[in-house]
């Protein structure tokens, strides 16, 4: 089958409907197709090949096999014998073959690569999910192991600062272990954070909470740290909220702490702002935290990887820089968001905003209690705030600006003796007032009234005002103090039972010194293991029991099964360093009436005890 | 430097006297490899001959692979000044001890017949202590297959099933550069070799290798063998990453063990990780390494393309080819082989691995050229 000169004209003109070829192209085209037909020639297959793969163009390849398929139905139509006719179908088999059937083969085979390595991805991401879970059983069981162990380590140190039992150099190494402790303690705590954090095990628990008593608390964290830096200045602007937030008080605090921190930690120089601003949205509240410092700041650069895990980029200050990380995976978690500002030389400002959707508005029971306020220099319109609250909810308010009128006011008000006096005043002013205390004190009539130093930014040894501020008491602690006071003696007179579960002999020690410093008349029953401490239960009364959760033999849980067979059972509260989220869970489905964590947080089990003898007493 | 690439029917065009012939041949063809060499031989009587046995023939025209039916015997003649090479013949076990320090400075051609244990062994021992380098090569056949006969080295007139051959040139006047390529990415996770012997591997991660690798990757069939698509990626080195450790091919399963058997040596406490095929605009790109040599004067290119390519490409392998001459502009010629001699990066020492386009680049030194 030769292409003559008709056939290659007719050849053109069905070519040509798809294509536009220039004249030079098309000859060499047709010279190649018919070297292709008469001698088998393969260039023009292979050349036709590579610019269909080349171009990937799928209406090219359409049109293509359109092209060839009508130009071998003309040859074939054409051919004058048999034999001919048989050449051309032989051509064109091999043609599409080589074109289309081969490509198709291929893709198949693309598409099987395709399966395997879907496969290897999926027993990829398997394996990875049994690395993680088995990463995060072995870290949480490491930080079980290293909170157990400070635990003990913290709480003999924090015995032997209290006892005063060191003098000198002594007393520094002790402080230097103490600071190291801490440190240790809050690493731990960032790893465990971050752990938490990477497998959703972090436990939103919301409550009902006062802002600016938060944010005192956030304030008491870094004040030893402030100390340190003396030429710093925290200046706060907090209004007062007259209603309480529902919200994750433990980690809104654990961001701005963290925020605060930084501040003091990268500021040598200068002042630390805290500002709150709310805006009432719907039923609740937007409410904007901020801390400004006029630290070292951050380049461009830096912010951009602020919050990204061990991005501490000024190494010569403390820390993993886990902390921005996790502040930042905190603030996503309770539905807010954390921003920063920053030139580097002048200062960064971080912003978190939170929305609380519900609010509870509660009282402040100061109905016809009388406060007086001492206030010698200036004080921010916050403070003004608190005082028309107080009025508002039926206090009587007294404020003195001159120390005479004041100690008048005090020597000689006769039936009108005030519930809280509270003194704000430069350092003399307070060791005068402190003394001016004592002697009030041995007064019948000043035995039930609460002193508060407030505004004390250096440290100074006040042995008769009843509590101390760093800046203000927060008005949602006066009821508090108020009732500290008047139960008192209630206390002293209630004796109570606590049956201790642990199987490390450390922590059941440390446990009874903090316990008895402040219930010194409680009683406290050790048992080192779980059958000791059913053994112990069943042959005597106890009013509150704590059970360590990791025992060998019988674990805190199967402890529990076995307390809940015997009649009538205290509150059974746990006491483990395994804070994930599905451990705090498994403790509320045994039915333990609330956990305590290691290392031991002595405030939360003074408020646990203090509320089993309320009960009691009630 | 002259040089012509002619299959047996082109002999004729033959137009200068070379000084030395590569020329390779699909294993059932060996008689008309004689033929074609008896006839060259007569006519070149001083030329030096050397052949190498091949799954089959590539070279830079159409069809560029040559299929079954129309395999040809395929020759590179070179003019080369007879002084600035010379070729030696070992037996693996001989090479190490035979070979002596040499004054000049040379790269390296390597053919051997089949894989040796100690092959690994010998490309490093001649690139670091005998100081040649680079050496480039390939793995003519295997010891022994249902379907491939075993690989043959030719010299002198002669065949070799045992041996490796070394063609050495001076690196005075001539300059061998070149680079290894695949189509294959690392995936998953690191995973050990916690027993093996020479090329059979017996356990990862404590735990049969066959397991492990059906884990991953589905059942192992014959099929999937012959098709080479789960080449492993072997790291020794730990400072490499993985994507620059050589590939190494499956060559045979044993169910009753667990084991497999590859076609290089593996070691214990060695890291893998199965790879995976790359996609096409990947692979064009890493074709495109290539195009550094393009249009370098007096220069050929030899080109060992591993059966893997062939078994994975098909007959879309021409495809590349064809893209291949685009971006080199040199002449080239090659073969299909059971393991590949280069460098995975130009500027490392040469390892040999599988399922790699290797190409070696010889060109006159221009400086010469100008003296």
């Amino acid at each position: 089958m030769q292409l003559n000169t008709y056939r290659r004209t007719q050849v053109r003109q069905i070519i040509g409907k798809g294509f536009k070829i220039p004249q030079r192209v098309f000859d060499t085209l047709l010279d190649e197709f018919n070297a292709f037909l008469v001698e088998d020639d393969r260039t023009f297959l292979y050349n036709v090949h590579y610019i269909l793969y080349q171009k990937k163009n799928m209406e090219m390849t359409r049109k293509t096999l359109q092209s060839i398929v009508d130009t071998f139905v003309f040859l074939y139509e054409d051919a004058s014998k048999e034999e001919e006719r048989q050449k051309v179908k032989k051509q064109f088999d091999l043609l599409f073959d080589m074109l289309f059937i081969q490509r198709c083969f291929y893709s198949k085979k693309i598409e099987e690569r395709a399966k395997t390595a879907q496969k290897i991805l999926l027993h990829t991401t398997e394996r990875l999910s049994e690395t993680i879970e088995t990463q995060e059983l072995m870290i949480a069981n490491i930080s079980h192991e290293m909170r157990t162990s400070l635990n003990a380590i913290y709480g003999y140190l924090r015995i032997i600062d209290e006892n005063n039992t060191l003098s000198g150099e002594e007393h520094q190494f002790l402080q230097k272990a103490n600071s190291a402790t801490l440190a240790l303690k809050s690493l731990v705590n960032d790893i465990l954070n971050v752990t938490k954090l990477n497998s959703g095990q972090l436990e939103i628990q919301k409550e009902y909470f006062w802002i600016d008593e938060m944010l005192m608390q956030c304030i008491d964290h870094i004040a030893l740290e402030m100390k340190k830096k003396k030429k710093i200045t925290l200046l706060t602007d907090i209004p007062f909220l007259p209603v309480q937030v529902y919200g994750d008080k433990a980690h809104i605090m654990e961001i701005l702490v963290n925020l605060l921190s930084n501040a003091v930690k990268y500021t040598d120089e200068g002042t630390i702002r805290l500002e709150v601003i709310f805006k009432k949205q719907g039923k609740g509240y937007d409410v904007g935290f901020s801390v400004e410092d006029t630290g070292i700041g951050m380049t461009p650069e830096q912010i951009k990887t602020v919050f990204s895990p061990y991005s501490r980029f000024r190494t010569e200050r403390q820390g993993l820089g886990l902390g921005l990380h996790i502040a930042n995976e905190l603030a996503k978690k309770l539905a807010g968001k954390l921003c920063v500002e920053s030139t580097f030389g002048k200062g960064s400002r971080f912003e978190l905003d939170i929305a609380f959707n519900e609010i509870k508005s509660s009282i402040v029971q100061v109905k016809d209690k009388h406060f007086c306020f001492f206030i010698d220099k200036l004080i921010h319109l916050s403070y003004r705030s608190r005082l028309e609250f107080l009025e508002k909810n039926g206090a009587k308010v007294y404020v003195f600006e001159k120390e005479t009128e004041f100690i008048n006011f005090l020597l000689t008000s006769g039936k009108t003796i005030p519930d809280m006096v509270f003194v704000t005043t430069g350092e003399e002013g307070y060791a005068k007032f402190d003394a001016l205390i004592y002697y009030l004190r041995t007064l019948p009539i000043y035995k039930k009234t609460v002193f508060i130093a407030e505004n004390i930014q250096q440290h100074l040894s006040l042995n008769f005002f009843d509590e101390v501020y760093e800046y203000y008491a927060p008005v949602t602690v006066y009821n508090k103090l108020l009732t500290v006071v008047n139960d008192e003696n209630k206390n002293e007179e209630q004796n109570i039972s606590l049956l201790v579960i642990d199987d490390t002999e450390m922590n059941l020690e440390i446990f009874k010194l903090f316990a008895l410093k402040r219930f010194p008349n409680i009683r406290i029953d050790l048992a080192g293991g779980g059958y000791e401490g059913i053994g112990m239960f069943k042959i005597k009364k106890y009013d509150l029991v704590f059970l360590d959760l990791k025992m060998p033999g019988l674990n805190g849980f199967d402890v529990l099964m076995k307390l809940k067979k015997l009649d009538d059972i205290p509150p059974v509260y746990a006491f483990s360093a395994d804070i994930y989220k599905s451990n705090i869970e498994k403790i509320e489905e045994y039915g333990f009436a609330g956990m305590i964590e290691k290392p031991l947080q002595p405030e939360k089990l003074f408020k646990i005890i203090e509320e089993v003898i309320n009960a009691k007493n009630t | 430097m002259r040089q012509i690439i002619v299959t047996c029917k082109e002999m004729t065009e033959i137009d200068f006297i070379p000084t030395v012939i590569i020329g390779f041949y699909q294993s059932s063809m060996q008689l008309s490899f004689s033929r074609d060499c008896t006839v060259l031989k007569d006519r070149f009587p001083d030329v030096d001959i050397i052949g190498c046995s091949s799954e089959s023939n590539i070279y830079d025209s159409i069809p560029h692979v040559f299929l079954k039916d129309n395999d040809l015997c395929v020759f590179v003649c070179l003019d080369i000044k007879k002084e600035s090479y010379r070729i030696e013949l070992h037996t693996p076990k001989s090479i190490v001890k035979k070979r002596e320090t040499q004054d000049a400075a040379y790269s390296a051609l390597i053919f051997c017949s089949h894989y040796f244990t100690n092959l690994e062994e010998v490309i490093r021992d001649i690139q670091q202590e005998k100081n040649i380098q680079p050496i480039f090569g390939a793995i003519a056949g295997v010891t022994a297959s249902s379907k491939i006969q075993k690989g043959m080295i030719f010299w002198n007139g002669k065949y070799y099933n045992e041996h490796m051959l070394l063609w050495l040139v001076d690196q005075k006047n001539y300059l061998l550069e070149g680079k290894s390529i695949h189509h294959f990415q690392p995936v998953g996770f690191d995973m050990e070799v916690t027993k093996a012997r020479e090329n059979i591997l017996y356990e990862i991660e404590n735990r049969p290798a066959l397991e492990i690798m059906e884990e991953l990757v589905g059942h192992i069939t014959k099929d999937t063998i012959e098709s080479f698509e789960h080449p492993f990626f072997l790291r020794e080195n730990s400072k490499l990453p993985f994507s620059d450790s050589p590939l190494c091919s499956i060559r045979s399963i044993d169910k009753k063990k667990g084991s497999i058997s590859l076609y290089r040596s593996v070691n214990e406490h060695t890291k893998l990780k199965t790879g995976v095929s790359l996609g096409r605009e990947e692979q064009e790109k890493q074709l495109q390494e290539f195009s550094v040599f393009k249009n370098k004067k007096n220069a050929v290119a030899f080109l060992f393309n591993c059966v893997g390519i062939k078994a994975n490409l098909g007959l879309m392998e021409f495809v590349y080819l064809m893209d291949l001459k685009k971006k080199l502009h040199l002449p080239f010629i090659g073969f299909h082989s059971f393991g590949e001699i280069g460098p995975v990066n130009a500027d490392d020492y040469s390892v040999l691995h599988n399922q790699t386009m290797s190409i070696a680049v010889l060109s006159e030194r221009e400086d010469k050229e100008c003296n």
